[in-house]
């Protein structure tokens, strides 16, 4: 799994590509928990090249969410594909972070 | 002396005159020769004890409010007279001193140890308190009207005693789980299978004491308790047996609320037997046996559930090492009342102790199959809608039942294990929700899953499940997380 930051206005974008499985779903939390200690509160997570997500990535974006959320900011996702949006869709992790077709819209949202 | 007596005269009064006065019931002065009906001498309080009481009335009259310093009252008056002998004094005395009627009161209560020093002294002054009933208990038992409906706060300080330990226990080990795995409405339920099971014990207990009279002793040390943890265990081994409860916390949960359903009953009967009994008896009662009766029932029902979880007993043989062991707690603790205060001790110190490593453990196990079975089920998930699904375990399984079954047929089996995994799914993101504490909103197409499911079940027949079930996630678990979902219907 690879992790690309980049910074647009104050707001933080993580491309997160390839499988987050056991193993380095901490390393997509660590990611977040450095973000919200610089003081970020809304992350942007482009999803458009995972491929898969185990039972730990979805721990680790439910963690995440909660911690930006306690801080009055909040966790978005955008483009969503293949299995990890069913996944999301059947564990209904889409409710509680409403995905986003694009970078852009998640960015101009809020 | 008026019953409305002056909040600051009213205990000078009694400290002087050791006089219970009470409306239409004359104060006749000590030797008899008032012109007051029926008056009545406090056995315990009487002209020998002025010095404690008159050290009171000095602070009532020094501006303390009176029942600021009640306590201290108590308290130095119980120190006071406390190292007198009070054997027999607890009766109350005829006014001309001759006849004594032996104090009825205490019941069952007298056959406790004074492992406390002055009791009654403590209950007799602790009952005088200002702007309340200035009779001795004695009074009141006789059935005598008390002075005004607010004159019961020792009733209230003895209800409390007995009955809000053990809720609040119950409410500490319920706000403990973190994953919310038992909801209140259970926990409720849980209460009332309790009480039930109380008042079922109550019937039995009573026929067996009425029939073997003479072995009332070992019956409630090794009678007594067989029958009532089989009556409390009947709803937690129905709970663990239906997989309405699948780890150990919430089998903790759900067996301490059976358990203090059962000691709450018990504790209101004998609140009702012994009115007016002494406060440390309650603190033993509330503390000691009502703690004991939840803790018991939750031990035997971790044990059943820890048997379940490492799956190497089934049927009756997973629930009486449970069943057994509650047993065996509970009459080791009837063995030692004796020594009641090492029992409460005991109970209190060692059930959180025992509880906390449970719930740490439960925990660690709950994360770890919830981690490892949604993994498998995002596996399957994924080699469903896999191009390679016919050369994957399950797709050759199917592929087997060719001959068997026919193709629609196969279809339907390969919908129901597509519906379960996603089922299993949205109940494992509710509990990881539920974890860090954050909202699960209701789900609107549930009710659609399971009518689904339901025709699914239906269309492939008893012999297609039984050909399908190697498939398809049928541990206690599995079974309890369907259950788990599907309350979330109701």
């Amino acid at each position: 799994m690879t992790i690309e930051q980049s910074q647009v206005g104050d707001k933080i974008v993580l491309h997160v590509a390839g499988r987050m499985d056991a193993e380095n779903a901490v390393q997509f939390e660590r990611q977040c928990e450095s973000c919200i200690a610089e003081g970020f509160t809304s992350l942007v997570i482009d999803l458009c090249d995972l491929t898969y997500v185990s039972s730990m990535g979805l721990r680790s974006f439910v963690a995440a969410a909660k911690k930006l959320r306690d801080k009055g900011g909040d966790l978005r996702i955008c483009r969503l594909t293949g299995l990890v949006r069913q996944v999301f869709e059947i564990t209904r992790l889409n409710q509680v972070f409403p995905p986003h077709d694009s970078v852009e819209s998640a960015l101009l949202e809020g | 002396m008026s019953v409305g007596l002056d909040e600051n005269t009213s205990i000078i009064d009694i400290g002087r005159e050791s006089r219970i006065p009470r409306p239409g019931h004359g104060v006749r002065q000590e030797g008899g020769k008032g012109s007051e009906p029926a008056g009545i001498t406090h056995g315990g309080v009487g002209s020998s004890d002025r010095g404690s009481l008159d050290e009171h009335s000095a602070l009532c009259v020094s501006g303390r409010r009176p029942w600021d310093s009640n306590r201290l009252v108590l308290d130095t008056a119980a120190r006071r007279v406390g190292s007198r002998s009070w054997g027999s004094g607890r009766g109350v005395r005829s006014t001309d001193g001759e006849s004594t009627r032996p104090d009825t009161r205490f019941g069952a209560a007298a056959d406790w140890r004074p492992w406390y020093p002055s009791a009654a002294i403590v209950r007799q002054v602790a009952d005088v308190s200002p702007r309340t009933r200035l009779e001795p208990l004695e009074i009141r038992d006789r059935g005598e009207p008390v002075i005004s409906p607010s004159m019961h706060s020792g009733d209230v300080i003895r209800f409390a005693l007995a009955l809000a330990p053990v809720l609040l226990f119950l409410a500490a080990l319920k706000a403990l789980d973190s994953y919310k795995l038992v909801s209140s409405r259970t926990v409720f339920t849980a209460l009332g299978a309790g009480a039930l099971a109380a008042a079922l014990c109550f019937a039995v207990n009573t026929w067996i004491f009425w029939r073997f009279s003479g072995y009332q002793d070992q019956y409630a040390r090794f009678g007594a308790p067989v029958v009532e943890e089989i009556a409390k265990g009947v709803y937690w081994i129905f709970l663990i047996a239906t997989a309405r409860v699948a780890f150990m916390a919430d089998s903790a949960i759900c067996g301490f609320a059976v358990g203090a359903g059962f000691a709450l009953i018990e504790n209101i009967s004998y609140l009702h037997l012994l009115q007016g009994s002494n406060v440390g008896i309650w603190i033993l009662r509330g503390f000691g046996t009502a703690i004991m009766h939840g803790g018991v029932a939750a031990l035997g029902a971790i044990i059943s559930a820890y048997l379940l979880d490492s799956r190497q007993w089934r049927g009756v043989r997973l629930f009486a090492p449970g069943l057994l062991a509650a047993v065996g707690l509970h009459s080791s603790f009837n063995q030692s009342l004796q020594f009641p205060v090492a029992s409460m001790v005991a109970a209190v110190a060692g059930l959180p102790l025992i509880l906390g490593v449970v719930f740490y453990f439960s925990d660690q196990s709950l994360r770890r199959w919830l981690g490892g079975k949604m993994d498998r089920d995002i596996d399957i998930l994924m080699m469903i809608g896999s191009q390679e699904f016919q050369q994957s375990r399950v797709g050759a399984y199917l592929l087997s039942l060719q001959e068997a079954f026919p193709p629609e047929l196969r279809g339907d089996m390969l919908s129901l294990l597509q519906l379960t995994t996603e089922l299993s799914m949205r109940a494992k993101s509710d509990l990881m929700l539920r974890e860090v504490g954050m909202e699960v909103a209701p789900d609107p197409e549930l009710e659609s899953l399971f009518a689904e499911l339901k025709y699914l079940e239906k269309a492939i027949g008893p012999t297609g499940m039984l050909a399908v079930r190697p498939l398809l996630a049928q541990t206690p678990r599995d079974l309890w997380e369907m259950h788990r979902l599907g309350q979330g219907l109701r």
